[in-house]
């Protein structure tokens, strides 16, 4: 049963305050995992994140630095995220949860089919984590392996080359769904090879994947056909049967997806050469 | 804590415990139109209010969240009892039908328009993305959305939300106003929830974690010795009586096969205990205090486990027959523990081998018909298990009002309510009254009473009032779904396209409890077969008891099924006779004048009657449909992984039970000359009041709001049997035309006395007169004459409606799919619905009423489906994995189109509208996706894994 609400006056205030009361207290930033079904367990303590000055979005030289409080439809209306990342956010369920929902609770949760974090994966994103010990960078791969404490201040979104582009799609039973699988997919196109791909798939395991075998066999390759790449994501993914789909429906899909991104990012990149 | 905010401009401080829900603490505040349809899952969004000008779910947010922020509800809209330009533009286009969604809509609605005053289709997709609507099907929020930002321009603006019929009448099949379209869209008080005193218990039920067992054990004991609990219910101190929770007329086609709590427990979910507590919160502690054992049985899920040698027995019980029983009847291996399953009259069924029930007919000769055929085709369809998911879940109120109890009810059958609960507690009928709030959508779900008799036996006992709400789980496994069915057709044909054999055998899983279990079964092929004319027709249908989650009505009742198996195997008939599947529906088709003799084998249990087909819009809407999708036109996708493929269906359905059904209605006249229409029909959201309201006034030639309403209560209107079987307009339509005759007569009788002239000299003059040759006399001047000391007294009429002349709608359902052939998504791209529902009453109601039929309907042919695991527990048992349709669904093309006919028998020509849009969607897909990719999906629903699997895919 949720105790104590907190509501501190400063980001410094609310970090002291998780440290004094470890894990019985939880940050509540939006709130809509948290309050929502199904939510593994009822904190003791909320340390609500309002009014701390965590939403905003801005342009730090060549980085963009999101706060962790900005709401996806925050995140989604801004002029200033790559397309990708916008696109991204539209994928997020519905407006009435785009409203509420933060992109520092939806990295957090790091769920298996969080929509925005393939595209984040494959934008070479960064966690900035804070507590009261101090701040801490890290790549969202990193942070997304391992459970941390600390809290999420913002993630920072290197600037995307004019060459580069990054594509993402999400398979979804009605349009108002959460995803369950998701493909991202970042390349450059340097005349007619490939360079830096990234690629990332969902809804396959227990967080979102990077394919780092795949994105190095590709490297200053030419664009494999769809089939090929299809088969090479198909061997590095192994879902689990749920009232969901079938292990072999969720591999087939992921790997469509995936060969999909691969070659929609190709086709954008295009542009840029 | 201590809480401030602002809310709908005003002031609010107030105390909040920390964990407290922002909705919750709305409801303490008396902000009832933030709803609750998934018990705080955030998925349905009817608990959607504005913070800070943003659309948000109040389920999902802790009400310390809005501290210093700023919230607005529907009723910031318009001052007092006024409405906006936004909340009349609503209620004209159609939108509004249960209401239980409309004020977040509203709010949606706002909200775009607050940052985008003139929005494209993709913004109004965008801002309502977040609300589930299971009445309206969305589309109208197009026009009404569009009507609303030219009425802000000009408050005077009218606009034409749907197209009118019928030139000569004043009200009948014009757009006018919904009745209780006002007070749904101020999300007034109107539903069960908002009647509900301070005080009142709440009764939680504890429920079984098995398909199959027994109670072995059950120990109450420390449940009750909690303090707050106020009484707790099982099978050992529970009522004795069987009954069957089906909303039927009596004698019912269902058996009678459960008590209110029984020792065998036949589902997950079903009966255990119930606790009646002070606050929700003990109750749900008292259930967790309940102590229970139970022998835990194989469970028969399937219908081949049900009818498989040695399965086990469901209903291990003492089989009775009211009247009828067989020869031969068996009980000697029935376990006391099972109960009785007693039977009203022979439906065919033989508990002890898993059957409910069983029903064979036909005409001709099916042999002569194969051995004429030159082709025969045969193939078995599988519809799948959904369910109905009512905005507003199952609620029941029940209070003592002196020595009587009162019942305020989100039913569809008040009057089976009130007859089942007296004879469940053993009081007679006038002890109770039953009260039909407004309704959050039913679907047929609330044709059962799947929760009424356990309140009002609670507060039977106890004096106290009880409030007994269903969250979102319990809606999914314990009120109503459609049964499954297995259905194996049988063609022949000459190779002209000619039929000359139809068999349809079907097998249907009824679940735990036999509620429908023939009816709506039979229904599959009493909607079904009368659509295509051919000598030589057999049907055979058996019903299965299992251990699913219930089964019941659900709009459309068997027909989607049967209509799904006939279409299509039509459809694989005229691709095999290698003709175009137009042609061959054009050949065989039901039309005006046709006599449909296979209706004197599917009577409701007893013996039909052969009917002539007075009315049939078949003709055009197939002509229209077909110009409309350009039938016969291949299209192309300029993806090369999306093919594009078309397919249509005919369908029908009834209106009401002819012969079986009836309605009452009343009308008085009041001092000024204005009337009271007393109507026992039970509107849901779908337009009955105004159907009613709007037969009365357009025959007493008066304004609609001279016609007051009081519509659904068991003590102050008449008996009607309830709004199932697409009833409303035909019978309670009826009704209130035959009570408003019998007042024209009255009035005229009375006219003629005071003008001193014949009666046939005089006419009703709009807006209530009686006009003669020598003068005109008002209304009032007749209601006060007749109302004097020295009068014949008040104007009261009285009349019912009954017939055994049936009146079918049909229609024509047209379908374009893109079929992704890597991902086996399929889209509906184009759908066109075009309908004969003779004269349309309420035409804007009636459109939404056909888009939300479809649109349901394609949810259920492409996603719906409750799945089980192997011990019957149900895996999506809530909205996040039973996914229904949202607006962001709808073809990119959809319309639906009223196909004018006048029938001879329904009210102003009025026939029904509501289930037959349910019929067509899933055989018109199935056959789309045929012309698509050449595969035949025979199996609901067709997910993109199945459709994968088809192509070779998987």
């Amino acid at each position: 049963m949720i105790e104590q609400f907190h509501r501190p006056a400063s980001l410094h205030e609310a970090l002291l305050l998780k440290a004094e009361l470890g894990d019985d207290a939880m940050f509540l930033a939006g709130g809509t995992l948290i309050n929502g079904l199904g939510f593994p367990w009822v904190p003791a303590q909320l340390i609500s994140l309002a009014g701390l000055g965590l939403d905003a979005i801005e342009q730090q030289g060549t980085v963009l630095r999101i706060g962790a409080c900005c709401t996806i439809q925050a995140l989604l209306d801004s002029p200033l995220p790559d397309q990708s990342l916008r696109r991204a956010a539209a994928l997020v369920v519905n407006r009435n949860v785009r409203n509420c929902a933060t992109l520092g609770g939806h990295v957090a949760a790091n769920k298996s089919c969080a929509d925005l974090i393939p595209t984040l994966l494959v934008l070479d994103a960064q966690v900035e984590l804070r507590s009261a010990e101090g701040v801490l960078t890290l790549a969202l791969d990193d942070y997304l392996q391992a459970r941390r404490p600390e809290l999420i201040t913002a993630l920072l979104v290197p600037q995307v080359p004019a060459c580069r582009a990054a594509t993402q799609l999400n398979h979804i039973r009605t349009a108002a769904d959460m995803s369950l699988v998701t493909a991202a997919a970042s390349l450059e196109r340097v005349e007619s090879l490939l360079r830096s791909v990234r690629l990332a798939v969902g809804g396959v395991a227990a967080r979102v994947l990077r394919l780092p075998q795949i994105e190095r066999a590709l490297e200053g390759q030419a664009l494999p056909p769809r089939e090929e790449l299809e088969a090479m994501v198909a061997s590095q993914v192994s879902p689990i049967d749920d009232h969901r789909g079938s292990a072999d429906f969720k591999r087939h899909i992921a790997s469509v997806l995936a060969a999909s991104c691969l070659h929609a990012a190709w086709q954008e990149a295009d542009t840029c050469n | 804590m201590q809480l401030s905010f602002t809310l709908d401009g005003k002031p609010v401080s107030t105390e909040i415990a920390p964990g407290e829900r922002l909705r919750d603490l709305l409801q303490r505040l008396g902000i009832i139109s933030a709803r609750d349809g998934c018990g705080g899952g955030g998925s349905c969004g009817t608990c959607a209010l504005l913070l800070d000008g943003r659309l948000v779910n109040t389920c999902l947010l802790l009400a310390a969240q809005v501290e210093g922020r700023q919230l607005h509800s529907v009723a910031h809209l318009a001052g007092l009892r006024q409405l906006s330009a936004l909340q009349t533009a609503f209620i004209d286009a159609g939108i509004v039908q249960c209401g239980y969604c409309t004020p977040a809509m509203l709010l949606a609605a706002s909200e775009l328009l607050a940052r985008s005053p003139q929005p494209s289709q993709a913004e109004v997709q965008d801002a309502f993305s977040g609300i589930i609507c299971r009445c309206t099907g969305y589309q109208q929020i197009f026009a009404a959305v569009e009507l609303a930002v030219q009425r802000m321009a000009d408050p005077a603006h009218k606009g034409a939300p749907a197209p009118e019929f019928r030139p000569e009448l004043r009200h009948v099949g014009k757009v006018k106003r919904k009745v209780d379209g006002a007070q749904l869209a101020r999300g007034e008080p109107a539903f069960v929830d908002d009647r509900v005193r301070p005080g009142a218990c709440h009764l939680k039920m504890l429920r079984s974690p098995h398909a199959h067992a027994y109670i072995t054990r059950i120990d109450t004991s420390k449940a009750e010795a909690l303090p707050g609990v106020v009484h707790v219910v099982t099978h050992l101190n529970g009522p004795l009586a069987h009954y069957n929770q089906a909303g039927q007329g009596f004698p019912e086609p269902s058996p009678y096969d459960r008590r209110m709590f029984g020792e065998k427990l036949r589902h997950v979910g079903d009966r255990v205990a119930a606790v009646v507590a002070e606050t929700p919160e003990i109750a749900a502690q008292a259930l967790e205090l309940i102590e229970a054992d139970y022998e835990v049985l194989q469970p028969v899920l399937s219908i081949e486990q049900a009818a498989a040698d040695g399965a086990p027995i469901v209903h291990n019980a003492e089989v009775e027959y009211v009247v009828g029983a067989p020869d031969g009847l068996d009980n000697s291996g029935a376990d006391p523990r099972d109960g009785k399953v007693i039977y009203q009259f022979p439906i065919h069924g033989d508990p002890h081998r898993n059957i409910a029930a069983h029903v064979e007919g036909g005409i001709g000769d099916i042999e002569q018909g194969f051995a004429e055929a030159e082709v025969v085709l045969e193939r078995e369809y599988y519809g799948g298990h959904v369910q109905c998911v009512p905005a507003e879940p199952h609620v029941v109120y029940s209070r003592m009002e002196g020595e009587r109890l009162v019942i305020h009810g989100s039913t569809q059958v008040p009057w089976h309510v009130r007859r089942i609960v007296a004879s469940i507690i053993g009081i007679p009928e006038n002890r109770i009254r039953v009260i039909k709030e407004r309704t959050g959508g039913a679907f047929g779900a609330k044709q059962d009473m799947v929760l009424e008799e356990v309140a009002a036996w609670c507060t039977w006992v106890t004096g106290r009032d009880v409030l007994f709400r269903f969250d979102r789980e319990e809606e999914f496994i314990a009120s109503r779904t459609r049964h499954p069915m297995k259905v194996r057709v049988k063609l022949g044909a000459k190779r002209d396209g000619r039929l000359t054999a139809i068999e349809m055998n079907l097998k249907a899983n009824t679940g735990p409890y036999g509620s429908h279990c023939l009816t709506v079964p039979m229904n599959a092929c009493s909607k079904a077969l009368p659509l295509f004319l051919c000598e030589h027709v057999h049907f055979d249908v058996t019903t299965y008891y299992s251990n699913i989650p219930p089964t019941g009505a659900y709009q459309g009742y068997g027909a989607p099924k049967g209509s799904f198996a006939l279409q299509l195997a039509a459809a694989e008939l005229a691709q095999e006779l290698g003709m175009d599947h137009l042609d061959f529906v054009q050949k065989n088709r039901v039309r005006e004048g046709s006599m449909l003799e296979i209706l004197k084998c599917l009577g409701e249990g007893r013996e039909g009657t052969p009917q002539l087909v007075r009315s049939c819009g078949l003709g055009p809407a197939l002509e229209q449909g077909a110009e409309r999708i350009a039938w016969g036109q291949s299209e192309q996708s300029d993806d090369p992984d999306v093919k594009i493929g078309k397919g249509l269906a005919i369908i029908q359905q009834g209106s009401g039970l002819p012969g079986l059904d009836s309605a009452n209605a009343w009308v008085t006249m009041f001092s000024d000359g204005t009337f009271m229409l007393h109507s026992g029909g039970t509107d849901l959201g779908t337009g009955l009041d105004t159907v009613t309201v709007k037969m009365a006034a357009e025959q007493l030639c008066t304004p609609m709001d001279a016609i007051a309403l009081i519509a659904a209560d068991t003590d102050t209107t008449p008996f009607d049997v309830g709004a199932y079987a697409s009833s409303g307009t035909y019978f309670s339509g009826g009704a209130a035309l035959n009570a408003a005759r019998e007042m024209k007569k009255m009035l005229i009788d009375v006219a003629a006395e005071m003008l001193e002239e014949p009666e046939e000299n005089l006419q009703l003059v709009y807006p209530g007169l009686v006009r003669g040759k020598s003068g005109e006399i008002s209304y009032q001047q007749i209601a006060q004459y007749t109302q004097s000391g020295t009068g014949r007294g008040q104007l009261t009429a009285t009349a019912r409606f009954i017939i055994d002349k049936a009146s079918f709608p049909y229609g024509a359902h047209f379908a374009q799919v893109a079929v992704n052939t890597r991902t086996g998504c399929i889209t509906v791209q184009k759908y066109h619905a075009l309908q004969d529902c003779g004269t349309p009453i309420n035409p804007e109601l009636a459109l939404g009423q056909m888009y939300g039929g479809v649109i349901k309907t394609i949810g259920h042919t492409l996603y719906e489906e409750l799945q089980l695991d192997e011990q019957g527990r149900c895996l999506n048992a809530n909205l996040l994995d039973y996914k229904v349709p949202t607006i962001g669904d709808l073809p990119a093309e959809f319309e639906a189109v009223l196909v004018e006919t006048d029938d001879p028998f329904g009210p102003y020509g009025g026939k029904s509208i509501s289930e037959i849009s349910c019929n067509g969607a899933a055989p018109a897909i199935a056959s789309a996706i045929h012309d698509a990719v050449g595969i035949w999906m025979r199996e609901w629903p067709f997910t993109p894994e199945k459709t994968l699997r088809a192509l070779g895919k998987l």
